[in-house]
Parts: C-alpha cells; sequence; structure tokens
C-alpha cells in the first residue's frame, strides 16, 4: 500500500482562457506510514497536488491510487471512506471551518462519518486535547479565534475523523515557534506510534528536517526531487528555485567537517546534536 | 458544483471585445435587447442567432463556456418551451397527444421563445465574459449621471451596483469553498433521498450567507481605511476611452435591428 501519481495534470479551467498546467504529468511513488515534506516555490502546485490526495479536485488525465483506493478522473466514482481515510488541513483554516461553535465543528467529520454520538464526542474530545484547545475555545465560534487558535481548531477538526493520512496544506504559518515544534513533534508521533502517514507543505526546511522521511519539491506543476532531506543539500539550484534555506546547524556542519575532520551526515542535526559533535571533537 | 457557474463571471482575454470601452458594450447591450424584443418567427430567429454567434466568435472565448452559462437555465427555457407549446391554438395542427394539440403556431412560438432566451443569455454572457465588473458598473454610471441632477444618488447606486457584481463570483466562490470543506469531511449528497439533498443544500446557506457578511463588513473597513467617502472626486484607474472601434461596435447593431424589422 502506498500512495502512486501516475501521469496525473491537472489545470484550472474557469478564469482564464489559457491556463498552464498546475499540475504537469505527475508520477510519483511514496510508501505509507511515513513523515512525508512537500517543499516547492508559491505557485508550483503543492495545494493542488494535495486536494487531489481525497478527490476535491479531480485530475483530467492519469490515475492515482492511495492505501488500497483508485482515483480516476472524473466521471468516475470517488472510492468510498476516501475522504474519512485521509483528512485535509486546508491552507486557509478559516476556509475549513464553518459551524457555529469549534466544538461542533469537531463533531461535524465524526458524526458524518458513521459514528455513535458518545463514540464521536470521544473522538472529538481527544483531538481537542491533543491539539491544546480548552473548552472556553471550543465553546467560541470560529471568528472569535485568534489566526493561530483557527489552525488548531482546523488540525483537530480532521484528527478527529481519525484518518489514516493526513495531509498539511503549511500547518505552521500563524503558530508561534513553539508550537511549530510542537505540531511537528505531534504529528511525527501520530506517524510512528499509530502508525499514520502525514504529509505536510511547508516553507521553511527547518522546521521538518528532523521527522521528514521523505522530500519532494516540486517545481512548476512537475516534480522536481524526491528523497532523503539531507540528499538535498547539494541541489542547490532546486534549494534556491524553492526558496528553501539550508538549516543553519546543518551549514555550520559541513562548514566544520573539514577543519574538525567530522564524518558525514545522513541527515540534518538539531542544534543540540550538533553542539555535541563540536564538543566531542575539540575534547 | 461540478458544472460551475459560469454566468457573471470574467474571463481574462485580449480580443477585440474585451478592448472594446465598456459603456458602448453596455449601449450594445441595450441595442441588442431591443433587436431581440423584435424578433417573432423563425426568420428573424436565425437572424438575431447570426448575429450573436459572429459576436461570440469576437470574443475569442470557445462556446462551450457559453453552453455552459446556459446550462443551469436550461429547465426554464424548456418550460417556457413547452408552456409555448401546449397553450397556443395558431396554425396548422400537427400532432395530438392525449387531450393536447400541437400547432405549427405554438410550435413556432414556443422555440421563438426559447431562442430569444438563449440570446439574451449569451449576450449578457459576452459582456459578463469580456468586462470586468467594475467596468460594467462605472459605464453604467456614466449612462446615470446625468439623472444626477434630478436628485437621484447615482454615486451611490453605481457604487453599491459595483460592489454587488463585484461580490457575485466571491459568493460563489465562498459557497465552493465552503461545499470542499464539508465534502472533505465527509458531507455528500450522493445516495441521499431528495429530501435529505434538498435539506442539506439550505444547510449549506447558512455558512456562506454569514461568510459574505462578515466579507462586506471586512470591505468595509478596508475602504474606510483608505479614506473612501462617497461624492468625493476620486480619479480612475482604468479611463474609460471611447475610440472609433466602439462607434463601429454600437453601430453594427443596427444590422440586426434592420434586418429583424424588414423580416418581421
Ligand atoms: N482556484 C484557482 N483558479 C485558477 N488558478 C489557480 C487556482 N488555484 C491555484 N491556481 C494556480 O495554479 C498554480 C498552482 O497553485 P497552488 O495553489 O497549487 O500553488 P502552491 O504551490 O500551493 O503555492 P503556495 O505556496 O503559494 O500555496 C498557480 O499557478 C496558481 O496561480
Ligand atoms: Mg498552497
Amino acid at each position: 500500500m502506498g500512495i502512486t501519481f501516475e501521469q496525473v495534470s491537472y489545470r484550472y479551467k474557469e478564469r482564464a482562457l489559457k491556463q498552464h498546467l498546475a499540475l504537469d504529468h505527475i508520477d510519483l511513488s511514496l510508501k505509507t506510514n511515513q513523515f512525508i515534506t512537500i517543499v516547492g516555490a508559491p505557485g508550483s502546485g503543492k495545494s493542488t497536488l494535495l486536494q487531489h490526495l481525497n478527490g476535491l479536485l479531480r485530475a483530467d488525465h492519469g490515475t492515482i491510487h492511495v492505501l488500497d483506493m483508485v482515483i480516476s478522473p472524473s466521471p468516475a466514482k470517488l472510492p468510498k471512506g476516501l475522504n474519512q481515510r485521509i483528512g485535509l488541513v486546508f491552507q486557509y483554516p478559516e476556509q475549513q471551518l464553518f459551524k457555529e461553535t469549534i466544538w461542533e465543528d469537531l463533531l461535524y467529520g465524526p458524526l458524518n462519518f458513521d459514528m455513535s454520538k458518545t463514540e464521536a464526542e470521544l473522538a472529538a474530545k481527544t483531538a481537542a486535547e491533543f491539539m491544546g484547545l480548552d473548552d472556553l475555545i471550543l465553546a467560541k465560534c470560529p471568528y472569535q479565534l485568534s489566526s493561530g487558535q483557527i489552525r488548531k481548531a482546523a488540525i483537530a477538526a480532521v484528527l478527529a475523523a481519525g484518518p489514516e493520512i493526513i495531509v498539511l496544506d503549511e500547518p505552521t504559518a500563524s503558530l508561534d515557534a513553539s508550537s511549530r515544534l510542537e505540531l511537528m513533534t505531534l504529528l511525527h508521533r501520530q506517524c510512528q506510534e499509530q502508525g499514520r502517514t502525514v504529509i505536510v507543505v511547508t516553507h521553511a526546511l527547518e522546521e521538518v528536517a528532523p521527522f521528514t522521511d521523505q522530500i519532494i519539491v516540486m517545481d512548476e506543476g512537475t516534480i522536481a526531487f524526491v528523497g532523503k532531506p539531507h540528499e538535498l543539500v547539494n541541489r542547490t539550484d532546486l534549494i534556491d528555485k524553492a526558496g528553501l534555506q539550508i538549516p543553519a546547524a546543518y551549514e555550520l556542519y559541513a562548514a566544520l567537517q573539514k577543519p574538525l575532520r567530522l564524518s558525514k551526515l545522513d541527515h540534518y542535526p538539531s542544534a543540540a546534536e550538533l553542539a555535541a559533535v563540536i564538543k566531542a571533537a575539540i575534547s | 458544483m461540478k458544472h460551475k457557474l459560469m454566468l457573471g463571471r470574467y474571463i481574462e482575454g485580449q480580443s477585440l471585445l474585451h478592448r472594446l470601452d465598456p459603456r458602448s458594450k453596455l449601449a450594445g447591450m441595450l441595442c441588442f435587447i431591443a433587436a431581440v424584443f423584435l424578433i417573432n418567427s423563425y426568420v428573424t430567429l436565425f437572424i438575431g442567432l447570426v448575429f450573436t454567434l459572429i459576436i461570440i466568435v469576437l470574443t475569442k472565448i470557445p462556446l462551450s463556456y457559453y453552453i455552459r452559462a446556459i446550462k443551469p437555465l436550461i429547465f426554464l427555457i424548456a418550460f417556457i418551451t413547452l408552456f409555448h407549446i401546449f397553450f397556443h391554438t395558431e396554425g396548422a395542427r400537427m400532432l395530438k397527444v392525449g387531450v393536447f394539440s400541437i400547432y405549427s403556431g405554438g410550435l413556432e412560438k414556443g422555440l421563438v421563445a426559447a431562442g430569444r432566451m438563449t440570446l439574451f443569455i449569451a449576450f449578457a454572457s459576452v459582456l459578463s465574459f469580456t468586462t470586468q465588473p467594475d467596468r460594467i458598473a462605472n459605464a453604467l454610471g456614466s449612462f446615470l449621471r446625468p439623472l444626477k441632477r434630478l436628485g437621484v444618488p447615482v454615486e451611490r447606486l453605481t457604487l453599491m451596483l459595483s460592489l454587488s457584481l463585484r461580490f457575485i463570483p466571491t459568493i460563489f466562490e465562498e459557497a465552493e469553498r465552503i461545499w470542499k470543506a464539508q465534502v472533505s469531511r465527509g458531507f455528500s449528497l450522493a445516495d441521499q433521498p431528495l429530501k435529505e439533498k434538498a435539506k442539506r443544500t439550505i444547510a449549506l446557506l447558512v455558512p456562506v450567507t454569514s461568510s459574505a457578511f462578515r466579507r462586506a463588513e471586512s470591505l468595509a473597513d478596508a475602504m474606510e481605511a483608505r479614506s473612501y467617502r462617497l461624492g468625493a472626486s476620486r480619479s480612475q484607474y482604468r479611463q474609460m476611452l471611447w475610440k472609433r472601434s466602439d462607434t463601429l461596435f454600437v453601430l453594427s447593431f443596427t444590422l440586426p435591428i434592420c434586418l429583424i424589422t424588414l423580416f418581421n
């Protein structure tokens, strides 16, 4: 089981006559049960790709396999249970909450997926606790929340439905630094402990580097790179084009590698790891 | 939401019609309405159709866009056609179905009525596809300006109009977004009984309306923050410029009007 795109193309049609391809014959094969990161310049097609995973957008051509489900171009029917098994957190989460209160919003998914009322309430409660939403916030209407709180609520609403694959479009935007790290750690735990697949779009490599198993770089509707995050380090062309920044700790490590005769790394080191390595080298 | 609503949308393009002054397009539209009102036979309908097709070709927008604009109204058109066919008893009797008889006059009336509706929609689409909403509003405003002396609040009307024209597509997009949000969390119309379908569609209206109000509120704030005042003199970003092609465009409408009058 995995996620496979076969020659998938998509073009936005409504607005202008001559739209370029937002997805241009995408071929992609990913294993599940891992933490996957997607990066790329604005407009490179990241959000478009994500929306194909749960059938919100239907490819013009090509087939997508997700878990044991097959998504064919419309008018083929969407596979049953697709929305439940693949949860999508939108890039703009305020567009995702539509109920009167956050609590009702958290219940919406579980109730739609045929959970009993008590089961749904338990799921919503668990998700709310997981994301650190207290009762005060749960009783509020989405427009009375700060954008960071809305973000957390939107993620909780998706988690409540218990998806096997969690897809998040720039989930750390509008969060403070410590919440960012916390969120990534939580998502990573979902991946490791619950065996879920996490797919995250981000512009900040630093945030996801320690957690990422596979990184995908998108460029103008195509897949420019798939691999381990540290393998990306020599592709300065891609890094520049995608507007990324190599994590500072790695740059420091690379700079010290020759003088301190450090070994080659197969991952991005955290600052703490770097400190330990340097300490060992000097003493 | 498979068929995205096309009516009222602007489609970017570089065609002759895109470049015309919005006032001439609006004036042309009025002439066209007059011409379409005059249509009452197959021949004149044909003339109107040919003229509309020429204009459509000039927009360089594929016919499929126009067909998509007409689609949502197809039931209304069909209803009007059937109404005429069954309730007009002029001309020769062509067919008898149970208690109903179809007469040639009724058939012609029905088909002509359907044709007229279709032409209207097609032409309204030409206007909206090739003209940004705020430009339509500006053109209307400049037509209404003489009424200002009579105490008509022209500026207020124009602003209202331009805001509502501007908001129609936004509200559709909003509806689409909320629809997406609901669908991605298990909302589905398929496999539901008709009553449930209706209920769920209406349920969609609640968040759409409330978010439209919020948008209106923040728009008002944004305008105020940038010192918008009704009646204050203000320069326009896009100047309206009446060119020779505009005069020609409006004049070209005399052709269908004359032809249709002639063949009536
Ligand atoms: N609703 C839409 N209608 C028309 N074109 C669109 C629409 N949404 C996106 N596009 C276009 O499709 C392309 C891909 O957009 P997409 O939103 O997938 O980019 P992205 O990689 O998510 O960018 P960002 O990092 O800014 O979120 C862009 O060129 C964009 O202009
Ligand atoms: Mg995006």
